[in-house]
């Protein structure tokens, strides 16, 4: 019996035997099989040498008719391994999921301009970023049938095309045009369906429309269950009525002083009245004396003043001074910056003034402290938490610095600080910490991030256009039930903003959203949106 | 155009010199122009003596006294003192000058000699011929325009001293000598002899026969020999083009080893301007016999492959006796993927050769050069993508690198990045270590994810196959597909004795299953580009003639023809044209209606591809076809035909199809575009001159047209990513209309391919980030990044090589492939047959140069690597290359640099250093002393 010294390829390797044609191919394969262990149905084999057989030997070839010549070429192919199965779970595909599923995934949508409406859809986009807001109109649209007169019906309407606006907005990838809402705005605010020559709506101010749409939902959103169902549980609510006063409401503490009294007469005690707002305003105009650069500074300038008064004590009229400070807090606080005003021109023939832009920058960062404009009573609950946050800090950044020198001894020292560290905790909780305000957290700290800005391009007051720029939401479930919660949470690293440009969404940065503090004739920021920080 | 020059500087010497003396007179005395100069005592004794002489020669008086002897001794004189003189550019030489004024004279005495007067009378002749090449010389600056008296002087002395010659007066008759008079005359002679060439056969005159110019090609015969023993090739071969008898070029003593190299070149940019196909060949034909002569197989082989001469193979084998460069030839034949067997012969190499030829080591060099290079690490697509460059960065990233939801479309541009980044590295990042990524990609995507693996695995057809073969037996059908795909790819221009591809294919293509037939057609057609197997194609023709009609029969149908004219690339092959005819033919309208059926006529004009002529008869036939695809079939054929021709005639053809205002059924003139710049690539002027037209074409011509501009200029710089091209591109990348958009992208990719261009990069990305929104335009920003980085940089998609002599079949049908799915990409790339994409491989090389011994063991040396100069017709021995780097091999070569060695140690066997060339120790080579 003849055998030929064969060598096969295959893959890296190269298998020598010997190979007796008198076996036939299955003798082969079994021979390669103790070499390789590839299944034998598995084995492709190939001539390389010359004069052999053609493609694929196949099995029931006669090897015995083959020229064959030592040493034998072959190619095998084939692999031992099996190949892995499919993934359990299916792979699922961007372009295979529903529509609602899809808009989860990919950037939040925006809404059609359907004329000069940019003003209502850069505010939608940011009231769109409040959850507490959404479950309010939620509870309302799903529970109050409708009833009453005609204003309140057309309230209805509003708010119901604006909640309905919102999850639509949500459940959608493609930008959605707010027909409904639209309407429902010019019906309830007759003024912001003018038109201009042509028959084109005219632009109107973002923050009347904010204001607007907050008053009505004041109105409607009054009980508390309504309240409840915005913020999810009950809550001390601290004097709030409703639903928009216990988000946005601030109250305000104003403190009269007389100027003119000598120190002499203590007989006139600083007259104190409270105030409830659902904004602040940042005054840029600012006395001639004052250039305001900040917001802090203009919305101080704006909480003091000088009024004139009768005073019981002069029994004349006095200067008296103003002052105004925030005696509670509300979750969200909105900061207008007055960047329109009415000129008086009484020269010119035809009115009696223009409506004007201030252009100036005034600066604002991404976190906002009101600390210094509450009064002493919140003040003194605020610094409980912050001097807690600066020990903790600076416990911190010690024990960095202490680790990085001596990492072993430091054993005792922790334990010496985690004990200061609970006397000082078990202090705290004794104190009698009251909230600062509906929906806030006990050790709140007076911060307040920036969330959402409404910004205006344009010198003009009547024309120009609005646009939204929101805070991305990075948390996984945006638009879960797990988001009741958010409205306090800090990402301690996000980023990322979106700027809703009415259906043009385009992500950018916090970098970009400080640029909008005005001074040129790109976007500046007209309301600020920040909510509290925990 | 010599002819054309010599006559302008004939005139300009003429023109000139008047200019130098008024100078000189200005500078020396203000005295008007028009007076005549102050001669120095010199020259006035000069012009005396010249005017003495020629007064003598006259003998106006009769004078007995003057006898022919002292007429002619006058006359030498004459001679001697116009010989003799020097000139600078500026002056006319002075006898030259003095004489102008007797030209008249002499002329008239000159008609007075007749016949009867020098019948007999030796002297007489000799003076007549003499003076014959006297005003022959004076009449190349006095005579007029067109008349060519200078030619019909010489012409005649030439009779006179012939007659000398046969009255046995050789003395007399060595006088006539072209030469002696200078290079000036001969080039202004030559220039007439053209025209007079011209003139003859205008006017009836048969240029095959030698008889009716016997007298100019005499001095032909004189003039040729003497401008190439002065160095001045170009011009004797203008002359002889121009008389249209280059072949007596062959026959001339005084081409040696010197010079034979600056003919050739000349020969060879000279054939581009030949619009007449034979004169082409004729010229190109030249060259290559040039160079088999002097022994340059290597170069002669490469004249032979510009040519398409594939028949001239065999003989130039048979005929090399020198080792080293039949190993030179081979590694030309595997660049060209010829598919070319070398006969048994004595010494048994032809084991070796034949695996030169098949390419089996190029997976082995290819794995060197990147070790050497150290990019051996997998590239991931983010390594890509950048996207934290990005102004949005993190944000971007987190949408696309899908950790929420996998997009299908996203995830197939990274499979296609992941595979062309990695291609012939044999590991990645997605597809070797596990097979998730496999199922993170949907039905097709599957398909173009597991013949990635074929890509990664390029070139290494054994150990790919093993790590492939599981996959064929894949319970999921697109996966099987894909596998039946991957051994195609895997084995793109590599021959292999036990011939896997076809094995493993074959039953596949008379299967059932759909997709597994497109798969294997595609495998085949890229597995056996350019190769001519007959045994594929017979196993394509059956797929290609079926006829049940539906839309996934005409898919088959389609994707078998192309993958039959690739494997036929420029073969002309009767059967595979005959039954893509018919087929095209007998098809209904439904069929031809196919977004595919393109694809069938792109394989008919890939079978002609840069043969010319030859595609006639295919295009009548063709033209016949009672459907719209008929005009696009036409085009493409004649523009694949004609490709790299720069035929000025067909480019015009092609702008004038464009001028048609159409808004639909404009396919035709979209590869009309793309065929402009075919015919017109590679060679410069035309090249430029075609992108001028495109400004023209985006401005005044209909979408269509403008959609298909990208595309050609893409064409017209294949990996080579010119600035202002590229600029071009980026500006069209934002036009609002998508399909310019996303052609002008994908355009950005292929100018760039596998530079890893940093400003294309750039670009790119921005353009990623721009288009963010746009499934679409993203998906084509991703395949353009694939091409940019393909191969880590370490290839080129270039067709063209050798120094951009040859144009490499393969290589031009598969980046024509990727042009026709452009032309609608809607149904192609961004829908299901996005796997078209994988015939790029067939273009594919690498850019590397690398030096080896003889038995092709790397051995380093130092080469300088730079901007390739144009060294035609230039005197000495120019720098071909300028702003050059030197390197130690390996090293990468762009398309548009050229390689020369940087040391005289060594010799390379191949004029062109590109790709791997053999070196051999210079034998002359002394070692600097020590010192």
């Amino acid at each position: 019996m003849t055998t030929y010294a064969t060598t096969v390829k295959w893959g890296k390797e190269n298998l020598s035997l010997n190979l007796d044609p008198s076996l036939g191919p299955a003798g082969l394969k079994q021979q390669l099989h103790a070499l390789t262990n590839i299944p034998i149905d598995r084995m492709k084999i190939m001539a390389k040498s010359k004069n052999l057989w053609k493609g694929i030997l196949k099995d029931d070839a006669d090897l015995t008719s083959f020229p064959f010549e030592s040493p034998v070429q072959l190619l095998l192919m084939g692999s031992a391994e099996k190949l892995p199965d499919k993934p359990a779970v299916k792979v699922v595909f961007l372009e295979d999921l529903p529509e609602e599923e899809k808009a989860k995934v990919v950037e939040p949508s925006g809404l059609v301009n359907l004329g000069n409406t940019c003003y209502l859809n850069s505010v939608v986009q940011a009231l769109r970023a409040i959850p507490h807001l959404r479950d309010g109109l939620r509870y309302y649209s799903n529970t109050r049938s409708n009833n009453g007169g005609d204003a309140s019906s057309s309230n209805r309407f509003l708010l119901t095309s604006l909640f309905s606006t919102l999850s639509t907005l949500d459940a959608s990838p493609q930008a959605i045009s707010p027909n409904n809402l639209v309407m429902a705005t010019k019906m309830s605010f007759p003024q912001m369906a003018q038109t201009g020559p042509g028959g084109r709506p005219m632009q109107q101010d973002a923050e009347e429309f904010y204001s607007g749409v907050l008053n009505v939902a004041a109105q409607e959103l009054q009980n508390t269950e309504a309240l409840r169902a915005a913020f999810g549980k009950d809550e001390d609510w601290m004097g709030a009525k409703n639903v928009i006063d216990a988000l946005f409401g601030l109250k305000m503490e104003e403190v009269l002083t007389c100027d003119e009294l000598p120190a002499s007469i203590d007989q006139e005690a600083p007259v104190v009245t409270h105030d409830l707002h659902r904004k602040l305003v940042c005054n840029i105009q600012g006395a001639n004396e004052a250039n305001i650069t900040h917001v802090a500074e203009g919305i101080a300038l704006s909480l003091s003043g000088k009024v004139e008064k009768y005073s019981e004590a002069l029994g004349r009229n006095a200067i008296y001074t103003r002052s105004q400070k925030i005696a509670r807090l509300p979750p969200v606080i909105v900061v207008q910056f007055g960047r329109f005003y009415w000129k008086a021109t009484p020269d010119s023939h035809d009115h009696a003034g223009v409506k004007c832009k201030v252009m100036k920058p005034v600066g604002f960062s991404s976190v906002f402290d009101v600390y210094e404009f509450c009064t002493e009573k919140v003040k003194s609950v605020l610094k409980v938490a912050r001097d807690r946050a600066a020990a903790e800090e600076e416990e911190r950044v010690a024990k960095k610095l202490k680790g990085e020198t001596d990492a072993d001894v430091d054993m005792d020292g922790n334990d010496e600080d985690e004990a200061a560290l609970q006397a000082a905790l078990a202090m705290s909780v004794q104190e009698d910490l009251s909230p600062v305000g509906p929906g806030l957290p006990n050790d709140f700290r007076g911060l307040y991030e920036l969330f959402a800005v409404v910004t205006h391009k344009g010198r003009d007051a009547d024309g120009g256009h609005y646009m939204g720029w929101v805070k991305a939401d990075n948390s996984d479930s945006r638009n879960g039930s797990g988001s009741k919660q958010k409205i306090a949470d800090t990402e301690e690293e996000n980023e990322d903003w979106y700027v809703f440009d009415d259906d043009e969404v385009s992500p950018c940065k916090t970098e970009d959203i400080l640029k909008l503090k005005g001074g040129g004739d790109w976007h500046m920021s007209y309301l600020n949106f920040y909510r509290a920080k925990k | 155009m010599a002819p054309k020059s010599n006559q302008k500087s004939a005139e300009l010497t003429a023109s000139t010199a008047p200019n130098g003396n008024k100078k000189g007179k200005s500078a020396k005395d203000a005295k008007p122009a028009d007076e005549e100069p102050e001669l120095s005592q010199e020259d006035a004794a000069l012009k005396e003596r010249l005017e003495t002489c020629v007064s003598t020669l006259l003998n106006s008086a009769n004078e007995e006294s003057v006898t022919t002897a002292i007429r002619l001794k006058a006359l030498d004189f004459i001679v001697s003192e116009l010989r003799s003189a020097t000139s600078s550019m500026t002056s006319v030489p002075k006898p030259l000058k003095f004489l102008r004024p007797k030209f008249e004279v002499l002329k008239g005495y000159y008609a007075s000699l007749g016949e009867e007067l020098v019948k007999g009378d030796r002297e007489m002749l000799f003076l007549r011929a003499r003076l014959g090449d006297v005003l022959a010389v004076l009449a190349m600056t006095m005579g007029k325009r067109d008349e060519r008296e200078s030619l019909k002087f010489k012409l005649r002395g030439s009779v006179d001293y012939d007659t000398l010659l046969s009255m046995g007066d050789t003395a007399s008759a060595a006088d006539n000598n072209l030469g002696s008079w200078g290079h000036e005359f001969v080039r202004s002679l030559a220039g007439e002899i053209g025209q007079e060439y011209n003139a003859r056969m205008l006017s009836g005159a048969d240029p095959d026969e030698d008889g009716p110019f016997e007298d100019l090609l005499k001095m032909v015969d004189v003039i040729v020999p003497f401008n190439v023993a002065h160095n001045a090739e170009a011009e004797a071969i203008d002359l002889l083009i121009e008389v249209q008898r280059l072949k007596k070029i062959l026959e001339l003593e005084s081409i040696d080893e010197k010079n034979y190299r600056r003919v050739c070149l000349y020969l060879i940019k000279t054939a581009d301007f030949m619009a007449d196909p034979d004169d082409y060949a004729e010229v190109l034909e030249t060259a290559y016999e040039l160079f088999r002569k002097q022994n340059q197989y290597h170069d002669a082989l490469r004249i032979a492959l510009r040519m398409g001469n594939e028949e001239a193979i065999p003989e130039l084998f048979s005929q090399c006796t020198d080792k080293l460069m039949t190993k030179q030839m081979c590694l030309l034949l595997a660049r060209q993927r010829v598919n070319y067997t070398v006969e048994p012969n004595e010494d048994g190499t032809e084991g070796e050769l034949n695996e030169i030829i098949g390419n089996e080591k190029l997976s082995e060099e290819f794995l060197k050069v990147a070790q050497d290079l150290d990019v051996m690490d997998p590239k991931t697509p983010e390594d890509i993508y950048k996207s934290h460059l990005a102004e949005t960065g993190g944000f971007s990233r987190r949408r696309d690198g899908g950790s929420v939801v996998d997009s299908a479309r996203a995830n197939l541009a990274s499979t296609y990045v992941n595979a062309f980044v990695n291609a012939g590295f044999g590991q990645d990042k997605l597809m070797t270590p596990d097979n998730d990524w496999l199922y993170k990609n949907k039905d097709h995507g599957m398909m173009a994810a597991s013949a990635s693996l074929g890509l990664i695995q390029l070139w290494n057809v054994e150990e790919g196959l093993a790590q492939i073969d599981k996959f064929l037996y894949s319970s999921e059908d697109y996966i099987k597909a894909g596998a039946a795909l991957a051994v195609g790819i895997l084995s793109s221009g590599v021959r292999n004795e036990a011939d896997p591809t076809l094995a493993l294919l074959d039953e596949h293509i008379n299967g059932d299953s759909h997709i597994m037939k497109c798969a294997s057609c595609t495998g085949l057609g890229i597995a056996y580009a350019g190769s001519a197997r007959e045994d594929v194609m017979e196993l394509l023709l059956p797929v290609v003639e079926q006829e049940n009609s539906g839309p996934n029969t005409m898919l088959e149908v389609s994707l078998a023809g192309l993958a039959l004219g690739m494997i036929y690339v420029g073969k002309c092959d009767d059967s595979v044209g005959g039954t893509i005819v018919q087929r095209l033919m007998e098809a209904t309208d439904e069929e031809l209606d196919h977004s595919h059926a393109r694809f069938l006529c792109l394989g008919l004009g890939l079978l002609f591809l840069g043969r010319m002529e030859k595609a006639e008869a295919m295009l009548e036939a063709i033209r016949t076809i009672e459907h719209k695809i008929s005009k696009l079939a036409a085009i493409v054929l004649e523009t694949c035909a004609y490709a790299g021709s720069g035929n000025v005639l067909k480019v015009q053809e092609m702008l004038h199809q464009c001028a048609e205002h159409l808004e639909e059924n404009a396919e035709h003139q979209m590869a009309a575009v793309v065929g402009i710049a075919l015919i017109t690539m590679g060679e410069d002027v035309g090249a430029e001159m075609a992108l001028r037209s495109f400004d023209h074409l985006l401005h005044y011509c209909e979408l269509p047209v403008k959609r298909a501009v990208p595309l050609a200029l893409g064409v017209l710089n294949i990996s080579n990513p010119d600035f202002s091209v590229i600029d071009q591109l980026s500006r069209l990348s934002h036009d609002p209309d998508n399909e310019i958009s996303q052609n002008a992208i994908l355009a950005m990719g292929l100018t760039s391919a596998g530079t890893n261009n940093s400003r294309v990069a750039g670009l790119l990305r921005q353009l990623s980030e721009f288009y963010s929104k746009e499934a679409g335009h993203v998906f084509c920003v991703r395949i353009a990044q694939a091409m940019l980085h393909m191969g880590k940089g370490l290839m080129t998609l270039a067709p063209m090589h050798s120094d951009r002599l040859i144009t490499s079949g393969p290589s031009l049908g598969g980046v024509l492939v990727l042009i026709h799915c452009c032309i609608d990409l809607k149904t192609t790339l961004l829908d299901k047959t996005h796997y078209l994409l994988y015939y790029l491989t067939c273009a594919m090389n690498p850019r590397m140069l690398i030096t080896v011994n003889e038995d092709l063991s790397w051995r380093p040396v130092t080469v300088r690597v730079g901007q390739a100069v144009e060294t035609v017709g230039q005197a000495g021995k120019p720098k071909t290359i300028t702003g050059f780097q030197t390197h130690t091999t390996p090293v990468l070569i762009s398309t548009q640099e050229r390689a020369e060695l940087g040391t005289e140690e060594v010799l390379s066997v191949s004029s062109v250093l590109e790709g791997i060339v053999i070196i051999k120790d210079n034998p002359d080579y002394e070692a600097p002393e020590a010192t």
